[in-house]
């Protein structure tokens, strides 16, 4: 391990922009991109000639073009030092803000802009029938379709069943981490469901793909966010708040479906820890609060697991009794998170954890902000990458 | 959205073969041993491309499960499970549990051929906690 403490921090996250988030088809991907760049520049009090970077993460839920490197024409951009596509899936929402930390960390740029924009919602399509996951195990075009076997539900359920099963977890424990959600997304003003929600109403909420419920999966919207990311010294963010960016890790692996690998779960959200912990020089034990990826109630379990929070099939006593809530004792996906706020893949983890690090987070701030974590991931819970922030710029 | 459910590729005419003949072929690393998918061209462990193939013995245990009550399309009709069954010579494949709903994670199971009206022989899985596998050796 070549990884070290460091003394300074690495980048800072200075500005934040959404483009319309919504239930319906109101615009392209491009479009509403353009519409979250133009407003993150604007939040960190920068003018479009002070761009040099743009980093995109393109979601799999409709074709590459829809958003390109194209989108440079539309905001007319010159000169820029710094851009790319990523579409490793989820986990880029995360990834990007590293790739520019690290860009802006030995000045290849100034200020990058890193913007997430999905229509999972076409005017023919559901939400929820945007996330076809396939699970092609056999390798033999054909073999799962056979079993009706469909969707990000499939996989995620699998996961869910074998843990409960596994660890002895029962449906409350799911329950609690909808809950808790819910009441963060009550305070959030972005957040969409913020209907009270009762242990009964989580119970009685429609199954999917048992024991996968409606209320264990994310809430698709169409929309766009965007940040900015420039060194510590410099750049936007004096008007709004900064937060800096001590510690990046990433932990990725392929999908073995034999033998005696556990995919469903264990992760290497822990090797992504470990590295940015190691970065910042602290240990999970340091973290007051985080937003950890919640497309579905499991991965928010896996998550604290493999971020160490908890040992592993320990989830479900770290998040009884309203621990991950409002006034609980672990603060988590303090916004609603993507299963009540709203889901914009790794964007959703990343604005949130921006303003809470930024201490911009209005009614749902949370007073004990020192060391935060913010993770992503994607695929079958086989990508993942997570920022340590802090709002300090010193140590 | 209507898709079609029985696709067969041309590639892999040999392995819908063995399925024609109720056998589910694998393939085994002969370097390394370890027995892969069978679509798989070389080995994810060892990266050699010499690969045997082997049959499928038929016993597994339940990876895990799931019960959908929603149809994605209109092939299916909820609700019906489906499973990952986690193969005795090493390597996981999705199929069904036979007899409804009520497998759970470790159960040791057995395969079962049935012959879809239309789209030839399936396979799925009954599960044989009690009597345990019936082995024909
Ligand atoms: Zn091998």
């Amino acid at each position: 391990m070549t990884s070290k403490r460091v003394d300074k921090p690495i980048a800072k996250i200075c500005g934040l922009g959404f483009a319309e988030l919504s239930r319906e088809y109101l615009k392209s991907q491009k479009a509403l991109a353009c519409d979250a760049i133009i407003a993150a520049v604007a939040d960190a009090g920068l003018q479009k000639s002070d761009v040099d970077g743009v980093v995109i993460n393109r979601s799999d839920t409709n074709p590459s073009d829809d958003l390109p490197l194209r989108l440079f024409d539309d905001l007319g951009f010159r000169d820029l030092t710094f851009g790319n596509v990523l579409a490793s899936q989820a986990a880029c929402g995360v990834q990007m803000i590293q790739y520019a930390a690290m860009a802006v960390a030995n000045g290849m740029a100034e200020n990058v802009v890193c913007v997430f924009a999905d229509t999972p919602i076409l005017p023919k399509r559901r939400g929820g029938d945007a996330y076809a996951i396939d699970l092609a195990l056999t390798n033999i075009p054909g073999w799962e379709r056979q079993y009706g076997l469909y969707g990000a539900v499939g996989a995620y359920g699998f996961a869910m069943r074998r843990y409960m099963e596994l660890f002895g977890v029962g449906a409350e424990t799911f329950g609690e981490v909808a809950l808790a959600a819910r009441q963060w997304a009550r305070r959030s003003p972005l957040a969409f469901q913020t209907k009270p929600m009762s242990m009964d109403d989580y119970l009685n909420s429609k199954l999917i793909a048992d024991p996968l419920r409606m209320f264990d999966c994310a809430f698709p919207v169409n929309g766009a966010g965007a940040v900015i990311v420039s060194a510590p010294e410099g750049g936007g963010g004096e008007r709004n708040g900064a937060a800096f960016i001590w510690g990046m890790g990433q932990g990725h692996r392929g999908y073995l479906a034999y033998s005696d690998y556990e995919n469903e779960t264990d992760t290497p959200a822990r090797v992504a820890g470990k590295k940015a912990y190691r970065m910042a020089g602290i240990s999970a034990r340091d973290i007051d609060h985080a937003q950890i990826y919640d497309a579905f109630t499991v991965t928010t379990l896996l998550g604290l697991e493999g971020y160490g929070f908890c040992e592993r099939g320990e989830g479900k006593d770290f998040v009884a009794d309203g621990a991950l809530a409002p006034g609980g004792r672990f603060p988590v996906n303090t916004g609603g998170g993507q299963l009540s706020g709203y889901y914009l893949q790794g964007m959703t983890q990343v604005s949130e954890g921006y303003l809470q690090a930024a201490n911009r987070a209005g009614d749902r701030q949370i007073g004990n902000n020192g060391w935060s974590l913010v993770t992503a991931q994607g695929g079958r819970m086989d990508y993942h990458a997570c920022l340590v922030l802090s709002p300090e710029k010193v140590r | 959205m209507t898709e079609e459910r029985f696709f067969r590729d041309e590639q892999n005419i040999a392995f819908w073969e063995g399925v024609a003949r109720n056998e589910l072929r694998l393939k085994k690393c002969s370097v390394c041993g370890v027995v892969l998918a069978p679509g798989a061209t070389f080995c994810s462990e060892c990266w050699s491309s010499e690969l045997t193939e082997m049959k499928a013995s038929g016993y597994g245990k339940v990876h895990s499960f799931v019960v959908y009550h929603r149809a994605f399309s209109e092939n299916e009709t909820p609700p019906y499970g489906v499973a990952l069954i986690a193969l005795e010579e090493g390597p996981r494949i999705v199929s069904a549990v036979t007899g409804g709903v009520t497998a759970h994670v470790g159960d040791d199971v057995e395969a079962v051929w049935s012959v879809a009206p239309t789209e030839g022989p399936t396979l799925s899985f009954s599960v044989v906690n009690e009597a345990g596998w019936k082995r024909e050796d």
